[in-house]
């Protein structure tokens, strides 16, 4: 499930030959996450790891975990929506036996900077975290 | 301020400094954005960052309007 997500979303990164184009849509896909509630935009939501800041929260639904997240620089909340369409709606178990080394397919190294990608891993981290508090 | 060509800190409203780094980048336009390891100014401004833009002898007055030009489209790509 996670797997095809991600091929999913490799396909779509990949018909951009253009590194702006590639940018513009994530961007986009970044303006079509929701905005964060307010109340939840506070520190201990914070992501470690992030130059620009990303709030991260976790609710159980049934077995399912739904995450919402946000954050105050556009090209990262744009990323923030593909890892959130990766791991959103799964059950702590699907989260927790996913080999995060699958999402080197995406190369992100390719689209962010150092700096960034140590937010995505925080972020990844975090949700790995929530998964195993609701386990 | 006026007349100085030396290093120009600012902020485009709404927009993080950060995003448009990396766009002008991939315009062939480098700048410096974040804070500049001035972490006590931009706390007391109450910013997360700023772009940084300088000139240097060897930039022609044509680069100056390819920055402005790239700095328009970045910040309509940004713009909700």
């Amino acid at each position: 499930m996670i797997e095809s997500r991600i091929d999913s979303i490799k396909d779509d990164l990949e018909l951009f030959d253009d590194d702006l184009q590639k940018y513009e849509y994530i961007i986009d896909l970044g303006k079509s996450l929701p905005n964060l509630e307010e109340e939840h935009k506070k520190d201990e939501n914070l992501v470690q790891g992030c130059t620009s800041k990303v709030w991260l929260i976790c609710e159980k639904k049934d077995d399912i975990l739904v995450f919402k997240a946000d954050s105050n620089a556009a090209i990262v909340k744009g990323l923030v929506k593909i890892i959130l369409t990766i791991f959103n709606n799964l059950s702590a178990k699907e989260i927790l036996d996913f080999d995060t080394q699958i999402l080197q397919k995406l190369n992100l190294q390719e689209i962010i900077t150092p700096n960034r990608q140590s937010g995505v891993q925080g972020m990844i981290k975090r949700i790995k975290e929530y998964a195993k508090a609701f386990a | 301020m006026e007349n100085s060509i030396v290093s120009k800190s600012f902020n485009i409203k709404d927009i993080n400094s950060e995003d448009i780094g990396i766009l002008l980048d991939k315009m062939h336009i480098a700048v410096r954005a974040g804070h500049h390891c001035a972490q006590p100014i931009m706390k007391k401004l109450n910013i997360d960052g700023t772009i940084r833009v300088s000139i240097a002898f060897y930039n022609t007055k044509e680069d100056i309007d390819i920055f402005i030009k790239a700095l328009k489209k970045a910040i309509t790509m940004l713009k909700d």
